[in-house]
């Protein structure tokens, strides 16, 4: 393929990267994906996706052999007790049933009341004009707009007693925010994709089986069926060269130039004012957003399932997502702790399970556990060697007290995020926030859809959403690339 | 057994005899109705109260400022009368920097943009057209923090009103589109945005928390700054303070009452709501006695009125939920001090001793005092909201003495490690003369005698339930027809008979009387039970 042919060139090869050249390439351009990292899946593996239906079909990606999943069961664990949602309804409720009689019933309200919310129309209102209207009181209760003010402990208050049960929703939904599940506004949380396509499969986003793994490979297996498509592993971007007022080509470090009319871009906002070259002015700064706060990731290998109180080894084995002592209580406290730059000293730790057989032939589980609330930057500095020991240590230590033994099993360790080499924001850049990005990274993030934004002329940048699926935002930049601004509903 | 419909020796039963009930009783009297206002503690006033920090030195023992005064209320009330008189008015803001380069809030233009041009000549510029744009969303939410939340005013006044004049609605009804998209976010986004003073922003980002286990960062804080900014703007008096502390101010207000015809019991815990045919009847009160009357009006919040005095049972279990999830736990402490002189701030013009005086350096000042808060304790670099009134006020102190209060932000009503002792209370003593000394390196020295109370404390001496400020979170989630939930912002509650008219109604705390007018009106309208 000649590379002065190309239509667009991708930049990053996460699920967004590949699905909007897996849409391109089908419309039958000639499009080149370039990725820093190897081939090799970063952070992948033990990652649930939860796809848009319409993207699915969009790109057939059942051809390659994707498939839809039931969501993964969920598993609360308190003192000797465990409650297990089971992705099934009604066999939810009769584990809820067990503890918390009036909780079992009060269920499929809940989820009715979330759905409802997730699907109002979306519409510009703010909630503090709403708030003030003369007309709000006699007007019928809007739930949307209750959730949009709300917390999502005040939410499951009003639904649940079981502290227990509470804690395992507050828990998944704050996931991947800076948000406090005690916070204003963080009901909204509840309406995200991720945890509606558990109780709603057929609104319209599914879970996929094998994660976000599975989802890559299948994007990978298209994009080589295409000969007008390439993916460039190890290929790290140096310039983004304007001419005109407008991008024209991709300048690896490798001197490799790739020209496009069209550059898509996966790339955290902020970096793209370092690459631009040639513009006589930079793009706009309030176009600068936040990062999501991704969680720590820990990678523990051990020989056998450990023990845990009240779950099975075959439910740990079909992948299920536990808990440790999830609350909103101590989710607020880790919280605090989070907002003070360290770590609480009782995270709230979540845990999955997955097997594999090592090039010896031996079965291993590899324990993925991830550690919400952690700061891009700690007190003392950045995340180097001795405080990355310190904060797998502290999983280690915590697992500990619901699984005796768990520590002195283990064989292999690898903390993947957060990242030594690669400082997630080092304090200047934490200091060089901007209020916007303060914001997002402390407070709840705006229940909104993906959208695309063009940055500058010929320069998409996807805005993927915590709210929507995987793949929305991706899909939409492959379709209306050249359009700015455009946007599509979160359930579409 | 009593008949229901059988003659009562009242018409109205008020709980509790703090501001707003008192200011609701003083108008239900003055409207011809016998009301009786039963008070758990040995006198009125609720959160404003003076007492001795020692002998010699006394001083408002937990709210330090009065107001916004509702300005019908002042009228209605005659308060001047009942011995009411104050020894400062307009008391403004001045936001104290510890190398003494303070800002001055005080409404003049002149005097706030010359103290921001010391630190920052953007800023100066700022200021003005920011002013100009808070007063125009001031403007615009005035009419809704005098009026019931949602619905018509004339609605809730219908079929008997207090007073023949509208109030002086100036402005429309809602906050238009572009106000409302900013008001829902922070405070500190708000201000990030504007200037790059973080003296400045500290400031102001304190009004859009005080009192709510809120962070500046929080959506919604905005929206709060921009509600007192409302408050005030109709107050002609602004923030004032009355001779002899707060509780003078209740004291009038008693007497304003009793001359209305009001009776007060003291000492009368209202242990529960009585009920006939699943309306109300009266209260029982601790030691048996019951008190018939066919409306009651709690100025208690709605989780301790429904849910406290035994209404639990007529109430539906989502209903009941809804009013759990109202989440009014105070996370303010009060620090009263007794001071040998008066204490010099570096470079605070003396007569500036009797404004507020803040000390919030920044909004990540507060975010991490926030954070302490999260966690279960106290910051050991707390923000503090200061009032010297013996400054004005001579009858205090013995001549050349002084007495200071001080807010202290964020402190739990429970600490983590376990209820308050007095070994942590004397942390927290400790924390605050440590934060002072940063900014009066001789106040520490000039302590003759000091108060703390926790918001324990302040719930158990008959403060507030919860020992919260503003009788409930000021959230987008607990504001207007959402304060105390929804179905129930308009003073009536799912009970026939029983009203709400304390600082967890519409539209907040702090001492305005508001609250207790608006209640008034929904009593005498026969307001219907749920909005």
């Amino acid at each position: 393929m000649a590379l002065d042919r190309l239509d667009a060139v991708v930049i990053g090869a996460g699920v967004e990267g590949l699905v909007a050249a897996a849409a391109l390439a089908k419309q039958g351009r000639a499009v080149t994906v370039v990725e820093r990292e190897g081939e090799a899946a970063p952070m992948g593996e033990g990652a649930d996706a939860v796809i848009s239906v319409a993207v699915a079909r969009a790109l057939d990606l059942g051809g390659q052999g994707l498939r839809f999943a039931a969501a993964p069961a969920v598993v609360g664990i308190a003192g000797e007790r465990a409650l297990i949602l089971w992705p099934d309804r009604r066999a939810a409720e009769a584990a809820i049933a067990t503890i918390a009689p009036r909780d079992a019933e009060a269920l499929a309200a809940f989820h009715a009341r979330i759905i409802r919310a997730a699907q109002a129309p979306a519409g510009e209102q703010a909630v503090s004009t709403w708030l003030t209207a003369a007309s709000t009181a006699d007007a019928p209760p809007s739930d949307h707009m209750f959730f949009r003010a709300t917390s999502l402990a005040r939410l499951l208050d009003e639904a649940f007693d079981n502290d227990l049960l509470k804690g395992i929703f507050a828990q998944g939904a704050i996931m991947g925010t800076g948000a406090s599940p005690l916070a204003p506004a963080s009901g909204a949380l509840l309406t995200r994709q991720s945890l509606l396509a558990a109780v709603a499969p057929d609104a319209g986003h599914r879970y996929v089986a094998g994660g976000k793994a599975e989802l890559r490979r299948a994007l990978l297996a298209l994009l080589k069926f295409y000969n007008n498509a390439d993916v460039r592993f190890s290929s790290n971007v140096k310039q983004l060269a304007a001419e005109r007022d407008a991008v024209q080509a991709v300048i690896l470090d490798d001197g490799t130039t790739l020209r496009a009319p069209l550059v898509i871009s996966t790339l955290p906002h902020d970096r793209h004012r370092d690459l631009l070259t040639g513009l006589r002015r930079p793009p706009p700064r309030d176009l600068v957003t936040g990062a999501p706060v991704e969680p720590a990731h820990v990678k523990l290998t051990i020989g056998a399932l450990p023990k845990l109180p009240g779950v099975d080894a075959a439910t740990l084995a079909s992948g299920a997502i536990v808990r440790l002592d999830p609350s909103i209580s101590r989710l607020s406290r880790a919280h605090g702790a989070f907002r003070a730059r360290t770590l609480a000293e009782t995270p709230c730790l979540e845990l999955r399970f997955a097997t594999r057989t090592t090039a010896d032939g031996k079965q291993r589980w590899d324990a993925h556990v991830t550690m919400p609330y952690v700061p891009v930057t700690t007190t003392e500095g950045p995340w180097t060697g001795a405080r990355r020991d310190g904060l797998r240590a502290l999983c280690v230590r915590t697992i500990d007290t619901v699984a005796a033994g768990f520590g002195a099993s283990i064989e292999e360790a690898e903390i993947r995020h957060p990242k030594e080499s690669e400082t997630v924001m080092d304090p200047k850049g934490a200091a060089a926030l901007t209020a916007k990005a303060a914001l997002d990274l402390t407070g709840v993030p705006e229940p909104r859809a993906a959208s695309v934004t063009t940055l500058v002329k010929g320069l998409t940048v996807l805005e993927p959403s915590l709210y929507a699926g995987v793949g929305d935002a991706g899909l939409l930049a492959a379709g209306n690339g050249t359009k700015p601004r455009a946007k599509v509903g979160a359930d579409a | 057994m009593r008949n229901v419909g059988a003659a009562t020796e009242f018409d109205v039963v008020v709980i509790g005899g703090g501001v707003n009930g008192l200011v609701c009783a003083a108008l239900l009297a003055q409207a011809k109705r016998r009301v009786v206002v039963v008070e758990a503690m040995g006198r009125t006033g609720g959160a404003c109260q003076t007492n001795d920090v020692v002998a010699g030195h006394r001083v408002s023992t937990f709210a330090h400022l009065i107001g916004p005064l509702d300005a019908q209320v002042v009228k209605a009330l005659k308060l001047a009368r009942h011995g009411l008189n104050f020894t400062a008015k307009q008391i403004s803001t001045v936001a104290l920097s510890p190398e003494g380069r303070h800002i001055v809030l005080d409404g003049d233009l002149r005097h706030t943009t010359q103290s921001l041009s010391a630190h920052s000549q953007n800023d100066a510029k700022a200021w003005a057209p920011f002013d100009t744009r808070m007063a125009k969303i001031a403007g615009q939410l005035q009419r809704w923090v005098q009026t019931p939340p949602g619905g018509a005013f004339e609605q809730a006044t219908r079929g008997g009103s207090l007073f023949a004049t509208r109030p002086t609605a100036r402005a429309g009804a809602a906050l238009d589109a572009e106000f409302g998209a900013l008001l829902d976010g922070s405070i500190g986004e708000l201000l990030d945005a504007e200037f790059e003073t973080p003296l400045l922003k500290g400031a102001i980002a304190f009004d859009g928390i005080v009192g709510s286990a809120v962070s500046p960062r929080t959506q919604g804080t905005a929206f709060v700054a921009a509600l007192r900014a409302a408050l005030e703007a109709e107050a002609p008096d602004g923030i004032v303070h009355p001779q002899g502390g707060a509780g003078a101010f209740a004291s009038a207000l008693q007497k304003a009452a009793e001359a209305a015809g009001v009776s007060i019991r003291l000492n009368a815990r209202v242990t529960n709501l009585l009920f006939e045919n699943g309306r109300t009847t009266g209260v029982a009160l601790a030691g048996g006695q019951a008190i018939y009357a066919p409306i009651v009006v709690s100025s208690m919040n709605a989780k301790a009125t429904l849910i406290g005095l035994g209404a639990e049972r007529y109430l539906p279990l989502g209903l009941k939920r809804r009013l759990s999830g109202f989440r009014a736990e105070g996370c303010v402490a009060k620090v009263n001090l007794a001071l040998a002189s008066l204490p010099s701030f570096k470079g605070l013009d003396k007569r500036h001793l009797k404004e507020r005086l803040l000390i919030c350096p920044s909004i990540d000042h507060l975010d991490r005092a926030f954070a302490a808060y999260e966690q279960g304790t106290f910051s050991p670099d707390p923000a503090l909201e200061i009032t010297i009134p013996s400054t004005h006020d001579a009858s205090l102190a013995t001549p050349g003495q002084h007495v200071l209060s001080a807010h202290v932000l964020y402190v739990p009503k429970t600490p983590a490690a376990g209820a308050w002792t007095d070994a942590t209370k004397k942390d927290l003593i400790a924390a605050v003369g440590s934060t002072l000394r940063q900014y009066s390196p001789d106040l520490p020295e000039l302590i003759l005698g000091a108060d703390l109370y926790t918001p324990a404390d302040v719930e158990s001496m008959g403060g507030t339930p919860g020992g919260h400020w503003h009788g409930g979170d000021l959230t987008l989630d607990q504001l207007g027809p959402l304060r105390p939930m929804a179905g129930m912002s308009r003073y009536g509650t799912p009970i026939a008979g029983l009203f709400l008219c304390g600082a967890g109604t519409h539209p907040c705390g702090g001492v305005t009387g508001i609250n207790g007018r608006i209640a008034a009106e929904a009593v005498l309208a026969g307001a219907p039970v749920t909005a």
